[in-house]
């Protein structure tokens, strides 16, 4: 963990989500913590609304769940991850497929999941039947091309 | 907490503009939405316009609630307009693959006060 002390913010990098309110919280926290690490506002914004789309749905298709926020390898970029305890996603590969539009509940589990990997740099998801669903995702300071920052 | 405010509701000559807060949580925008179509059907307005300058991210619930409100205030007879969306959330809604809907949306005030008058003459 001492690698994290070089950036400079004092904010609880572990959000337990069990209200909406939280989903806020976790939106300000991740925000702070991009700004800090150096990225522009484009990718704040990319990283805050994935980060929302998450949160969400740990919150009403997992029951609530936990998020920590860290950063890589030092300055290197900023990690998400999300674990819940619901009732896990029977067709994962089916959800985060791009093709497919049928999973719409409420507001669509597919559309934030599909939103936040197109998002991030790097998106990985498990999920297991009564077991919960983990969601991994990375943004890299230095990725690739520079997209337009404002 | 949950009463710190959803924003505010001015109306001019007869239009409504509504200026959403920045952190709305889900039940805060839906709030905002039954709020504000109440306020659409009181004043007998025929043009809305939103003003998302405050907003920094729109994410796919809060494109929904907005687009929402657009085909709500439609069917009261309402135009919708939106005006101050910032750069890098329509950028951000565009990689994600979300709309407003059937939203107008202009870069400031004038312009919406501007296409809102020209409708009303029509």
């Amino acid at each position: 963990m001492s690698h994290e002390e070089s950036v400079d913010v004092e904010i609880d990098r572990s959000i337990e989500i069990r209200e909406e309110f939280d989903i806020i919280r976790a939106r300000a926290r991740a925000r702070v913590l991009a700004e800090a690490l150096g990225f522009g506002i484009v990718d704040q914004t990319r990283i805050v609304t994935a980060v929302s789309e998450i949160a969400r749905n740990a919150l009403i298709h997992g029951g609530g769940g936990k998020l920590t926020l860290s950063t890589i390898n030092d300055k290197e970029g900023l990690e998400i991850v999300v674990i819940d305890q619901g009732p896990g996603i029977p067709n994962v590969d089916l959800v985060t497929d791009e093709g497919y539009e049928g999973y719409s509940t409420s507001g669509g589990l597919g559309l934030g999941l599909r939103g936040a990997m197109r998002l991030m740099d790097e998106f990985h998801i498990e999920s297991k039947p009564e077991a919960g669903t983990k969601v991994t995702m990375r943004k890299w300071l230095a990725s690739g091309f520079r997209r337009w920052e404002g | 907490m949950e009463e710190q405010g959803r924003g505010s509701i001015l109306k001019i000559e007869d239009f409504l503009i509504a200026t959403p807060q920045q952190a709305m949580h889900d039940l805060a925008a839906i709030r905002f939405k039954d709020d504000l179509l109440k306020r659409v059907k009181e004043t007998g307005i025929n043009g809305l316009i939103i003003d998302l300058s405050g907003i920094d991210i729109v994410d796919s619930f809060m494109a929904r609630t907005i687009g929402e409100i657009a085909d709500s205030a439609a069917l009261l007879g309402a135009e919708v307009v939106a005006i101050g969306l910032r750069p890098e959330v329509a950028i951000t809604m565009v990689e994600m693959g979300v709309s407003l809907g059937q939203v107008h949306t202009y870069l400031n005030l004038d312009l919406a006060l501007e296409f809102l008058r020209n409708q009303r003459s029509v």
